[in-house]
């Protein structure tokens, strides 16, 4: 069997191993996906993720088309489960696979060495018959990172020199010794600024582009865009209303425990609206294995269920007005997280987790 | 108010509960004119439109039961409604209605007698007539006429001489003495007001504990301004409880949440719970609910302190507004209904199940304004954690109060010496309006079915109804003993895939204990969503809405229509235990075999 990469080269239709359906799709999208027949219901991993539990009516009727799609043609079906992109990867999904999507971050797979490829809904249902999926017409560009990052700056960090460089391109990046949580990061946020796609190999990546990891200085995403990326010293000392950890990035274990290392033995403040969600039931009941979340409820935050959670926000976390709300998520768009609002930052877990005990963003 | 009018009549039907007058996604809007346009929405979505100011309604009996939000009566009000006629009123309702200046007339003969689009004219005081047919109208008690002459509680209060607030209490002569030929109600108010009282009386009481909730923070801060107020009575009785609304889940929470902490930074307010858990858990836990002690809450549900021997119940905002403000309400003393349950629960059947029966024997309206008092071997061997289950629920039926004599279990729960309460006990002297006998062996697994709470039928009658949904938590049924029998039942197993479980813990400290017993990995394992502490789902605004034909098994307190999400959806009422038995199977099962 040829390499991912090799296979990438190849640029002919690969045959993929799971197809990822989740609620993200909206009402049109949903109509196409379910009208699929789906070719190999093993291979199919339908997951109620982002709005969960269901905060209309409306996405409960969007909801239930989905159970019964599931249901119907045998569909392995989570509900409430966490972020199916986790959950396929906690259940096996090895490096090197292919995976077709429907939501914008399938990059997050990428953290697990595997290609995840978003497609609108028309070619996913195309995809689910097929067994199939072509191959994006995309640069593949190649990154080797090297070095190690400064003491106070973050994986999430590099996306602040790579948004840039890896806008439109399928980026395969290797090196760094990041783990889990950093390599989410590092694709999740490539993918949201522009990207097709994003994943870490343990491949040879031959004419690779060097990425000196020391040289990478700390940034933020400004509300509104994810393509207004700058410098976090266009933040520092941002007052901060609503503080979010979690989302693919943000609710691994290892945001969690980085997390708790911060808050223990002390309060957020009293002024903002901490909310701390697993990514996973898996995550979640190691975190309260841990006591991460005795950390959690002792500082005063709200530990949410697994799932989407605050990055979704469309029924948890919402914000009025002027609100600033940072989030450990990928998403930022106006209007999201409140009619009229729009102040979602993006930041790393380690300077939002900071901003929910200071009540502000700094740049470091 | 005007001594003469004519209005056109809407007519509904029976126990129209305030979900279905305004529902709670709605509460925390910043106008109650923004509220206007979704006034009965579950019910007849179509008839807030056409609403002019000056009509009025015409109802069945039990108007305005359920949840004591005052928004039900101040919308209508907004809305222009003249009047309301029905055969009787909800009693939380009555108040919030005559607090903001809405007429309600008791008729029993009306609704029968009329149709919608009639005509009625109405002589305040006397009489009403429609249709050739002329009705007398009840008087009203001073109390209520001395509100209504002002046109409102806010006029009342802001006419009030506040220098007398905070005066010291005036010797008692009933101190810590038992007064025999009592109810428990009576002995409590007879305690606190220290004057002998009966039935029908209205007393002046001085209140213990005031409990304020976010969803409210707003208008019960407003009215309080608006009454002339410039502090609290006593910053140590009053407690500001965000509960409802965080995490945000509507647009408009953000808001509540930052004048819920108002109180405090402006009014030195000392107890603020912020994201600890559900109000009624708190006041529990942090022993604002104690024996003897006279408790009012924004929250229909405060009936719950009656398990520890508190005499508690809702308000609406502005009676909040103006208990913070003078330390005092007026209360009509209830009758009351003592429920003897003696012997020993079955396996399987646990306090939900009691009250439960007990709601489906009285019916929604049978206990309107009474005080339910719980004694019997059975009650005595509950824990507290079962009493507050039962405490919980007696509003169901109306009821004013729910009460249990203290004992030792009381002491121990409370930290309180037992002599301090030794005066609060029952009394076989004590005159009881109707007397209901249990054999607790007899009892079995009930559930309240839609769409009423007292709906209630045995489990057995509805076994194998497929599940789409399960809901443990809430005030009634959210305690480490109710994730015991739900992690007992679900030890080791997995729910069925299609079915969406949703676990809320009343209280951190309640989450903390069953995560330390292993209770929530447990659930989490079984398949479960486990919420962070609050109120959660319960509340119908978000966090677990289902859309029509989905049906639901809920641990909580209310199944109406509407409360849920579609207002198609139906929601069945039970025990923790037939809740997790119900999340294993797909479908209502007898949680015996899993016990």
């Amino acid at each position: 069997m040829a390499s991912l990469l090799e296979r990438l080269q190849a640029g002919a239709p690969l045959s993929w191993d799971l197809a990822l359906v989740t609620d993200s799709l909206d009402d049109a999208g949903v109509e196409a996906v379910t009208a699929a027949h789906v070719l190999d219901p093993a291979r199919v991993l339908v997951a109620v993720d982002h709005d969960t539990p269901t905060g209309t009516v409306a996405v409960a009727e969007k909801q239930r088309k989905l159970l019964d799609f599931a249901r119907g043609q045998g569909l392995p079906f989570r509900y409430g489960q966490g972020i199916g992109y986790h959950l396929a990867l906690e259940g096996g999904l090895k490096p090197g696979s292919v995976a077709v999507c429907c939501g914008r971050h399938a990059a997050v797979l990428g953290a697990g060495g595997v290609l995840g490829l978003p497609l609108p809904p028309k070619e996913l249902k195309t995809a689910l018959e097929t067994g199939a999926v072509s191959l994006p017409e995309a640069e593949v560009c190649r990154l080797r990172l090297a070095g190690a990052l400064d003491r106070y700056v973050t994986a999430w960090d590099l996306v602040l020199h790579l948004a840039p460089r890896c806008r439109g391109t399928l980026a395969v990046l290797g090196g760094g010794g990041l783990d889990l949580c950093q390599r989410a990061a590092v694709c999740g946020l490539l993918a949201a600024s522009g990207a097709v796609t994003a994943l870490f190999t343990e491949e040879p990546l031959d004419g690779a582009e060097t990425v000196e990891l020391a040289a990478v200085r700390p940034m933020a995403v400004l509300a509104g865009n994810f393509e207004r990326i700058v410098p976090a010293s266009r933040v520092d000392g941002l007052r901060v209303n609503q503080v979010f950890i979690g989302g693919c990035a943000g609710g691994t274990l290892e945001a969690l425990r980085q997390t708790a290392a911060i808050w223990r033995g002390r309060r957020v403040n009293p002024y903002v609206r901490v909310l701390v969600a697993p990514a996973t039931a898996a995550v979640y009941a190691q975190a309260l294995e841990e006591g991460l979340v005795e950390v959690f409820m002792e500082a005063g935050a709200l530990v949410m269920n697994q799932g989407c959670s605050a990055c979704w926000a469309q029924s948890q976390g919402r914000c009025d007005g002027g609100e600033v709300f940072v989030t450990t998520g990928f998403i930022n768009c106006p209007g999201w997280a409140g009619r009229g609002h729009d102040g979602i930052y993006t930041a790393p877990v380690e300077r939002a987790a900071w901003a929910a005990l200071t009540g502000s963003l700094y740049e470091s | 108010m005007d001594e003469r009018f004519e209005s056109r009549v809407w007519r509904l039907g029976d126990h129209i509960d305030t979900d279905v007058i305004i529902m709670t996604k709605y509460l925390a809007k910043s106008s109650l004119r923004d509220m206007v346009p979704h006034l009965f929405e579950p019910l007849r979505p179509d008839l807030a439109a056409k609403l002019r100011p000056g009509d009025c309604i015409v109802a069945g009996e039990n108007f305005g039961c359920g949840s004591s939000r005052e928004m039900a009566a101040s919308v209508l009000k907004t809305a222009g409604i003249r009047c309301i006629i029905a055969k009787s009123f909800a009693k939380i309702f009555f108040r919030n209605a005559i607090n903001n200046g809405l007429l309600l007339i008791e008729c029993a003969e009306l609704y029968e007698n009329c149709r919608e689009g009639d005509t009625v004219t109405v002589e305040v005081g006397r009489e009403l007539r429609c249709n050739g047919r002329t009705y007398p109208i009840p008087a009203y008690s001073p109390a209520v006429l001395e509100i209504l002459r002002h046109g409102g509680l806010v006029a009342r209060m802001k006419a009030m001489d506040k220098s007398a607030v905070g005066a010291p209490a005036p010797e008692n002569p009933f101190r810590n003495r038992h007064q025999p030929g009592h109810t428990l109600a009576e002995q409590l108010l007879i305690q606190n007001t220290g004057t002998l009282v009966k039935p029908g009386d209205v007393v002046t009481v001085r209140v213990d504990e005031a409990v304020l909730h976010d969803i409210y923070a707003p208008y019960i801060f407003q009215q309080f301004r608006d009454m002339g107020f410039d502090r609290v009575y006593d910053p140590d009785k009053v407690s500001v409880m965000v509960d409802h609304l965080y995490p945000t889940c509507i647009d408009d929470d953000p808001r509540c949440f930052r004048y819920s902490r108002r109180f405090q930074d402006e009014y030195g307010v000392k107890r603020l719970c912020v994201g600890e858990g559900i109000s009624h858990q708190l006041a529990l836990e942090q022993g604002i609910a104690k024996p003897g002690k006279v408790v009012f809450g924004t929250d229909s549900h405060t009936t719950t302190y009656g398990a520890v021997g508190a005499f508690a119940t809702g308000v609406g905002y502005t009676e909040m507004a103006s208990i913070i403000g003078s330390g005092q309400l007026w209360v009509r003393v209830p009758s009351a209904i003592k429920v003897v349950v003696n012997g020993t629960l079955p396996k399987g059947v646990f306090p939900k199940d009691i009250i439960l029966r007990v709601l489906g024997d009285l019916t929604a309206a049978g206990a309107i304004y009474k005080s339910l008092e719980f004694t019997g071997s059975a009650i005595a061997g509950l824990s507290i954690s079962g009493r507050a289950a039962i405490a919980n629920m007696a509003v169901e039926c109306g009821a004013k109060a729910a009460l249990f004599a203290p004992d030792e279990k009381t002491a121990a729960f409370c930290g309180v010496d037992p002599a301090e309460f030794a005066w609060l006990r029952f009394d076989d002297g004590a005159q009881y309006e109707r007397v209901l006998t249990y054999d607790a062996g007899e009892l079995e697994p009930y559930m309240a079915c839609p769409y009423s709470v007292d709906n209630v039928h045995p489990l057995r009658e509805v076994e194998g109804t497929p599940v789409d949904q399960v809901f443990l938590g809430s005030c009634t049924n959210g305690r480490l003993e109710d994730l015991a029998a739900a992690a007992q039942v679900l030890e080791g197993r997995r729910i069925s895939p299609y079915v969406k479980f949703i676990v809320t813990p009343a209280s951190r400290e309640v989450y903390r204990q069953a995560a330390e017993l292993g209770y929530l990995k447990t659930l989490i394992r079984a398949g479960a969503m486990v919420t962070h502490p609050f109120c959660g789902l319960c509340q119908g605004r978000s966090g677990g809405l289902v859309s029509a034909g989905e049906v639901v098994i809920g641990t909580h307190n209310r199944n109406f229509i509407g409360r849920m999400g579609s207002p198609q959806a139906r929601t069945f009422l039970a025990s923790p235990a037939a809740a997790a038995a119900a999340a294993l199977e797909g479908k209502i099962t007898h949680p015996g075999k899993y016990l």
